[in-house]
């Protein structure tokens, strides 16, 4: 039990990098708009401003469960994130220590998030957030079904576990990304990315809260605090799923030779260097995978209807997810 | 931080909600909604039952006002009907009364007056393509259409020293002249906007864009007619209406040649947004060929505009234009001492909006505002007057 004290350290960097990933997410959609767009740090002063405010709860609404939604929604997210940010971080500096479960519990993990969110909009008694929480429950159905088999089918080979650091140190014994290993793994990366922008809520999929049909919908009675968190929850979701394609597929840091630091004469300095490169190329990965499949598809695609999400998910991903667990199973 | 102790108090105001069947508020106050309209959806899951619609949240009695004013102050005033079509309604007003006089303006004002029209209709055509975007989570082409309008705005900004209220229109003419500099400028902005808008012609081709308005809103061409729509909503569904063409006024019987009327057969939200880019296509063909026909030399200078205005006999005078939302219709009923005894103005949105009913009834919710929005309704503009309960 005690190594999960390890997790701590991990909190102010998942709570960091979150908004900090957002706000990059929204500077760069800006300039893709030609606008200056918000300074980076916004997503964090916009979080401090709102936890400053008065908290409104609606008549209509039950009290507790409205509150409490927006707690446990970003205190699972920031667990899951810490989950994953403290495995990498042990796995980058040497240890051989793993944190928590595996990666199908984080899934559902996240899972947990998105419910979160949706009891607490129910829990509004507003009837925009009751068409939002229909939609989102017909969202979450459509794209969670592809996402985990994408991420079961890595554990259907003989060598794999569905441990983080087993696929981590697997890319690193290998010298290759999981992801461009075997035509199964490309498949499973590409089911996870097509459902990247569902699971992250961004136009095209931002059905459920979306501004100028519903009032953004779950989140429309929200405000102050409980909104800092719903938000808060949200952007640390985001973080966790680009971080799980950043490290579990595409791990950049597998065929890097760093043998080129021993020239430092220090060990120790030497392996510390090995570490902090090693982690500036999951972050920088994470990131590329953040504005490839989610801020690109939000600044050049319109929102879709709910029923045509739902086709979507279940012609694309859905099938590509199947044919990666069959080839998973043929060991290909 | 600090709580209230008290928020909201009443309990008999709470209305319980039916999650099979209920009545959804769209308005007065929604984020797709430009301007305070009330529409009572009646929805089951997703589906649109039933529509109501409220308007009067902004009636400013315009007409009224106009009718305690003298004339060159009310063409003041009517140009603020509309911070859109501006150009439009004094336009429209001002050739009343040129027809009650008997005043024939000069052809390189009358010109002068097309090419402002054009311009305003590109304006606002673009304008609403932003806003159409925006209401389908388009954001991007949101962003690039309002980065184009701008061009325009300059250039009425360059013509007239305003970029909403252009204050160009007076009794017997137009106020300022084009230069040589001016007409240059103009060539070189039409030449950016054309090649942006072809950008903006392919982005709405781009397929979740496709999805979201493609059948969605569909009015067809017998029922359009028989409630009587005008502009783009009219040519969305078929019918060839153009007051341009129809009734021409200003230059438009000489550039007859230079334009044709845009209509589609798609009869939804599509064809009538399709429509608009195609009109903004023939507004800078018309625009083009307006300033190569124009009459050279100077403005001939009109008589004063007040002395003018004073000159306007007693009479009555119907005046209609092609606004860039449709037929706008004027009633004017002048008292022959410089006032005005009654004023009426039917904007085209007040044509429009009563379709509204048939192409959201059977829809989604989702498509309330691309549906709503591909009317291109001017809320401010359309309302004049409620009447409450039946006495």
């Amino acid at each position: 039990m005690i190594e999960y004290l390890l997790l701590l350290p991990a909190f102010p960097i998942v709570f960091f990098s979150a908004l900090i990933f957002e706000g990059i997410d929204r500077k760069v959609h800006a300039r893709l708009q030609r606008r200056i767009g918000p300074p980076v740090l916004q997503p964090l002063y916009d979080f401090v401003k709102l936890m400053h405010k008065e908290q409104l709860i609606p008549v209509t609404a039950s009290r507790r469960l409205f509150i409490f939604a927006p707690v446990i929604a970003v205190a699972v997210s920031i667990l899951v994130a810490s989950f994953l940010v403290s495995n990498a971080l042990i796995f980058t500096a040497g240890g051989d220590i793993v944190v928590g479960g595996d990666l199908l519990l984080i899934i559902y993990l996240i899972t947990m998030v998105s419910i979160m969110m949706m009891v607490g909009g129910l829990a509004s008694g507003n009837p925009y957030a009751t068409v939002g929480f229909g939609r989102k429950m017909t969202l979450l159905i459509a794209y969670k079904i592809p996402l985990v088999l994408s991420v079961m089918s890595l554990a259907l080979h003989p060598a794999f576990s569905l441990i983080l650091v087993d696929i981590m140190s697997f890319q690193v014994n290998a010298g290759v990304m999981l992801a461009v290993s075997s035509p199964s793994k490309i498949l499973a990366l590409i089911t996870f990315q097509t459902c990247l922008p569902a699971a992250a809520e961004t136009v095209p999929f931002d059905i459920a809260d979306a501004k100028s049909e519903i009032m953004s919908g779950i989140l429309i009675e929200y405000g102050g605090p409980c909104l800092a968190m719903m938000k808060l929850a949200k952007s640390t979701m985001t973080f966790s799923l680009v971080f799980i394609a950043a490290t579990a597929f595409l791990h950049v840091p597998a065929f890097l030779d760093l043998s080129f630091l021993e020239q430092v004469g220090n060990d120790a300095l030497a392996s510390v260097l090995a570490g902090i490169i090693t982690w500036g190329f999951i972050m920088a990965t994470s990131l590329a995978v953040l504005v490839l499949s989610i801020t690109m598809p939000r600044s050049i695609l319109a929102r879709v209807k709910i029923g045509q999400a739902f086709k979507y998910h279940v012609a694309l991903p859905l099938s590509l997810a199947i044919a990666a667990v069959i080839l998973s199973i043929m060991t290909l | 931080m600090y709580k209230s102790e008290t928020t909201m108090t009443d309990p008999t105001r709470i209305i319980p909600v039916h999650y099979d069947c209920f009545k959804l508020p769209f308005g007065p106050v929604h984020p797709a909604l430009k301007e305070p309209i009330s529409i009572n959806v009646t929805v089951k899951k997703e589906e649109i039952l039933d529509v109501d619609i409220r308007l009067g949240h902004v009636n400013r009695g315009i007409e009224k006002l106009a009718q305690s004013r003298n004339l060159v102050q009310a063409i003041h005033l009517i140009e603020r009907v509309c911070g859109i079509c501006s150009h439009s309604h004094t336009t429209c007003f001002v050739q009343g009364l040129e027809k009650l006089s008997s005043i024939d303006i000069s052809v390189k004002a009358a010109y002068l007056r097309t090419v402002l029209f054009e311009l305003e209709r590109m304006h606002s055509h673009l304008l609403l393509l932003g806003v159409v975007a925006q209401e389908i989570g388009f954001t991007t082409v949101f962003m690039h259409a309002f980065h184009m309008r701008e061009h325009i705005l300059d250039l009425f900004e360059r013509l007239t020293g305003n970029r909403i209220h252009h204050a160009m229109n007076v009794i017997g003419g137009v106020r300022w002249d084009l230069n040589p500099g001016l007409v240059s400028s103009i060539h070189v902005s039409l030449n950016v906007v054309e090649s942006s808008i072809k950008v903006l012609r392919d982005a709405f081709k781009d397929k979740t864009a496709e999805k979201r308005l493609c059948g969605v809103g569909r009015l067809d061409p017998s029922d359009a007619l028989g409630l009587g729509v005008v502009g783009p909503v009219a040519r969305g569904s078929g019918l060839v209406i153009d007051a341009r063409k129809d009734n021409p006024y200003a230059a438009y019987k000489d550039l007859a040649g230079a334009f044709s009327v845009i209509t589609m057969q798609g009869k939804d939200a599509y064809s009538r947004i399709e429509v608009r880019i195609q009109e903004l296509f023939e507004s800078i063909n018309i625009i083009r060929a307006a300033l190569d026909e124009m009459p050279a030399g100077s403005l001939e200078k009109c008589e004063n505009p007040m002395r003018l205005s004073r000159k306007v006999p007693a009479g009555e005078v119907v005046s209609a234009v092609e606004a860039p939302r449709g037929e706008l219709f004027y009633y004017i009923k002048t008292d022959g001492k410089d006032g005005l005894s009654r004023l009426h103005i039917r904007t085209p949105t007040f044509a429009n909006i009563v379709a509204l009913k048939d192409i959201l009834v059977g829809g989604e919710i989702a498509d309330i505002p691309a549906a709503l929005a591909s009317l291109d309704p001017c809320i401010s503009c359309t309302t004049r007057m409620i009447v409450l309960g039946e006495n």
